[in-house]
């Protein structure tokens, strides 16, 4: 008898710190803009940006930096095996390489199991016909490499692109929130002696409502869905192309390929659905 | 954060928290469970349930006081699960006809002969099954009670979608354009891509807010061990075999062959229309995953003349944990079932 899950309780121990840790900081980064702003306006309603840069600014990053950090995307690549981090930051003109740009050249993009030099000193070396097994491998192995060096290339665009997609979404999102508190005479619930970390959390509250709205709006538009599955289409076939490679030296060294653990698990799973069928009562 | 820490280190050494059972069928990870009653049935008819494969079934069971299976136990219901387990990367050519016409078709079969029933209750043996199909899990159950519409008496499903492409459905949004055969290619889906994708479709406040509120908990022991136990149900998805979690993607939300009547599971095809059993479609006003309209276009595809709905104002989840839905759901399906256990 078990319900238990086959995920070790440090696992989930260590995985709330790091939500918690990164949702507070994000919290506290935001609530201190809110604070300085509101001392800077003097307890004013500051307008939407450009008449308040900075909090515009605060609000706009908060938001790519959340988005990038829960975008599917992001999952897609690290399944790839592509990025180690997100491309925060290219929203505001500088696109960042995260962790694509080193790793999508050279060895590094096939997982630094093989060395890059082979690759090359294969090119051009080795004859079309007549070639012995090796030249053979290292030339497909060299396909396979510019083939992972296009499609990492290719996912990083598509991240790029993405990352400007959500910096302007956010820009949205503060100027509409910003706006939104033009109509209010002064900070919402912010007065002299009033307590900061009340009012702070309702405007924190507000801006929730507001980011996600503009969320919302965005990922269903057509732009964000096709970029999405573009990126996710090329980061399975940057990992199809590591399988690949992985296969070609499995082959060259004789040893069992992922190719023949299907087709026997396929015929496994044939050979238990006839068993069924057998024990079924006629 | 050392209470986090200390109240996360002592759910990992908590013993379950869940209703007594015990297993009375297994096929490798598959396994049939039947809940221990905790007073005479009330009904003749015994209920198995069937879960979604992309989450672990514990949501059913949360804890006392959060818990749709010990309500229903409560209310004299004699409950079997039907758990999935978890795929292992060997299972990656399981396909959706697997499920439906082999496990499920099995467990069936073990509740109508009352599997793991003592051999003095009298209720009869190898008659029909209440099914309760949650989520994924009912549209698979919406499946085999068209496949084998003799063996279930009474169908009953739980935030199930039924048209996958309905206009706030954004899940299927993001799925139209995947390439699902160069996906499954290349083995399982984790669990973990999973659920970033669930997690992004609210990221302010799954991936945000929601943590901010755990610091109000930290006081509360018993909020702050329910809040514990969603995370780690949150966190529990089961890796997915590649070959049907494809099927599912592309037949279902890709061509919402279940809704268009197009759909076939191992060269059978699927007809809704097939189900003539009384239907009981329960559903969240507030489902962000499974958005109302996509379960209540059940209607009318069944040729059952006794179809009912029932709206919860709650959301996917809530509709099973939420203090709300203990007074509500059960008790409804309960009064439901028990009209038609003659």
């Amino acid at each position: 008898m078990t319900n238990t899950s086959d995920r070790p309780a440090s696992e989930l121990e260590s995985e709330l710190h790091r939500r918690y840790t990164q949702a507070f900081e994000q919290y506290a980064n935001l609530t201190r803009a809110f604070m300085d702003q509101w001392q800077k306006a003097g307890g004013a309603v500051p307008g939407p940006a450009p008449a308040a840069p900075d909090l515009a600014k605060t609000l706009s990053d908060w938001f790519q930096r959340s988005v990038l950090g829960a975008d599917p995307s992001q999952a897609w690549a690290r399944f790839a095996g592509l990025a180690g981090g997100s491309v925060a930051g290219a929203g505001t003109g500088a696109a960042s390489s995260g962790g694509l740009g080193s790793g999508a050249t050279g060895s590094g993009a096939l997982g630094g199991g093989f060395p890059g030099g082979w690759g090359s000193a294969a090119a051009g070396t080795a004859p079309a016909s007549g070639a012995t097994p090796l030249e053979q491998t290292l030339q497909q192995q060299e396909q396979i490499g510019r083939r992972l060096f296009e499609l990492a290339a290719q996912c990083q665009r598509l991240q790029t692109q993405l990352a400007s997609h959500w910096a302007a979404v956010g820009q949205r999102a503060a100027q509409n929130f910003l706006g939104g508190l033009q109509g209010t005479a002064g900070w919402p619930g912010a007065a002299a002696g009033s307590d900061p970390t009340q009012w702070t959390q309702k405007l924190y509250g507000a801006w929730i409502e507001t980011a996600e709205k503009a969320y919302q709006e965005a990922a269903r538009g057509a732009e964000y869905v096709q970029l999405l599955a573009s990126l996710t289409n090329a980061a399975n076939a940057f990992k199809a192309e590591q399988n690949r490679l992985v296969e070609l030296w499995a082959k060259f060294f004789d040893h069992p390929t992922r190719s023949e653990l299907d087709a026997l698990q396929r015929e496994m799973r044939e050979l238990r659905e006839e068993l069924r069928e057998l024990r079924r009562p006629r | 954060m050392q209470r986090l820490r200390a109240a996360a280190q002592a759910l990992g050494a908590a013993p379950e928290a869940g209703a007594p059972r015990r297993e009375v069928w297994r096929d490798r990870r598959c396994a049939l469970y039947r809940y221990t009653p905790v007073r005479a049935a009330l009904l003749r008819t015994p209920l198995l349930i069937c879960y979604a494969l992309v989450n672990r079934p514990t949501m059913l069971d949360l804890q006392p006081g959060h818990s749709l299976i010990r309500n229903l136990l409560e209310a004299g219901v004699d409950v079997y699960l039907l758990d999935w387990g978890y795929p292992r990367s060997g299972d990656r050519f399981e396909q959706l006809d697997d499920y439906v016409n082999g496990w499920l078709r099995e467990c069936v079969g073990q509740v109508s002969q009352g599997a793991g029933r003592e051999a003095a209750d009298p209720r009869p043996r190898d008659v029909p099954v209440n099914l309760l199909g949650v989520c994924q899990g009912g549209a698979l159950s919406l499946c085999y009670a068209s496949l084998h519409p003799a063996q279930v008496r009474n169908l009953i499903t739980m935030v199930t979608p039924v048209d996958f492409q309905t206009p706030n459905d954004l899940l299927s949004r993001w799925a139209q354009d995947v390439d699902l055969d160069l996906l499954t290619s290349l083995g399982n889906v984790p669990g973990t891509l999973l659920n970033a994708v669930y997690l992004s479709l609210m990221p302010f406040r799954l991936t945000q807010q929601k943590y901010l509120s755990l610091a109000r908990l930290l006081e509360d022991e018993q909020a702050l061990a329910h809040f514990l136990r969603m995370e780690r149900w949150i966190l529990d998805s089961p890796d997915q075999a590649a070959c049907a979690f494809g099927q599912f993607v592309k037949w279902f939300y890709q061509e919402n062959r279940l809704q268009r009547g197009t759909l076939s599971l191992g060269d059978r095809p699927v007809d809704l229309r097939a189900i003539r059993c009384p239907v009981f479609n329960v559903y969240g006003l507030k489902d962000h995953l499974v958005p109302p309209d996509a379960s209540r276009a059940l209607r009318g595809l069944t040729t059952s003349v006794d179809y009912q709905e029932l709206a919860v104002d709650a959301g996917h989840i809530g509709l099973y944990v939420s203090r709300a839905a203990q007074t509500e759901v059960a008790p409804a399906i309960t009064r439901w079932l028990a009209a038609r256990d003659g």
